[in-house]
């Protein structure tokens, strides 16, 4: 049975692999720019970048055995291309656009000299979306998400990571209740706080007071 | 007393032992990601649906082969059961086109 299944048990597994390492380094990431500290956070970014690129060597293997499975023999349009497929056409179309968005996002930190970094943090925003499709489709289309070892193991890395992720954007509408001072309008210069005169020496006079 | 002490790290210190916590993080995650597919190999494998019982595959095969194949609209409900258009292996969205009612069709009915 192995030998029949090996490319569809492997693509599942790694599937289920890139989700569970996206899931986390989503997580590790929302942990980075948000409020909520976890550990040392100079380890949390190598950790992140860790994660991410386990979850896109994940997501590769996941792709790539796809294509030697021998029942479904999907092409590489099929798995590459959104809508190609006629196979589970939705889901799978959610799968191949978060595939392609993680992958883009993803790597796109190693061109952030070039893009530009606050661009690229604009842009690294989105992977969050990614993120939800790819649970999305893993829910609408993995063969096991009705099993409970599967639920289980989604549930206890995708719960932290979309708490994570309510908190960082319930956090944006949240009301500023302290206003913060007046700010003087750039290029204009704040007159200097009055210092402390020292009293005059009582053995002579201030030297403008005879001019 | 004084020598007792311990010395502040260098710089050079420092960023060594970062770099090696560092290299040490990565292979954790590595080693993790590796033992995280094994097992979901294994659950797979000796959990994972392969497609040899469910509703969908025997109702396909118990079908006399003049049925027409079962679409995804609900106005032919009278010809295809109901499990046979929901209970195929957790994945109800969209798509069906493959989803044929020919004799050829359980296994990959039940792969999906």
């Amino acid at each position: 049975m192995l030998g029949v299944h090996f490319f569809w048990i492997t693509s599942r597994a790694s599937g289920i692999a890139a989700l569970l390492l996206a899931s986390a380094a989503v997580g590790f990431g929302l942990a980075l720019g948000g409020r909520v500290s976890i550990g040392r956070s100079p380890d949390l970014r190598p950790l992140h970048e860790a994660l991410s690129l386990a979850a896109l060597a994940a997501l590769l293997v996941h792709v790539v055995s796809l294509l030697g499975d021998g029942f479904l023999h999907p092409s590489v349009a099929d798995v590459a291309i959104p809508f190609a497929s006629s196979y589970q056409r939705f889901w799978q179309s959610v799968g191949i656009v978060a595939a392609w968005m993680l992958l883009v996002l993803g790597l796109s930190f190693y061109a952030r000299a070039r893009i530009g970094v606050q661009r690229w943090r604009s842009l690294h925003r989105w992977t969050a979306l990614a993120w939800i499709l790819s649970v999305g489709h893993a829910l609408g289309e993995g063969t096991d998400a009705g099993r409970i070892w599967f639920l289980a193991a989604v549930g206890m890395v995708v719960l932290p990571t979309l708490l994570l992720l309510i908190e960082r954007h319930a956090g944006a509408f949240t009301v500023q209740t302290p206003a913060p001072p007046p700010r003087t309008p750039p290029g204009r210069r704040t007159p200097p706080a009055p210092r402390p005169t020292p009293p005059p020496a009582p053995s002579e006079p201030p030297s403008l007071w005879r001019s | 007393m004084l020598a007792a002490m311990p010395a502040t790290p260098s710089p050079a210190h420092l960023r060594r032992r970062r770099t090696l916590r560092i290299a040490q993080l990565r292979q954790r995650v590595i080693a993790a990601s590796v033992a995280t597919f094994a097992l979901a190999f294994a659950l797979v494998a000796s959990d994972g649906s392969m497609g040899s019982s469910t509703k969908a595959s025997r109702a396909a095969a118990a079908a006399p082969s003049s049925t027409p194949p079962a679409t995804d609209s609900f106005d032919d409900g009278a010809v295809a059961p109901p499990e046979q258009q929901f209970d195929d292996g957790g994945g109800g969205g969209g798509g069906g086109a493959d989803v044929g009612g020919s004799s050829a069709d359980p296994v990959q009915t039940a792969q999906s």
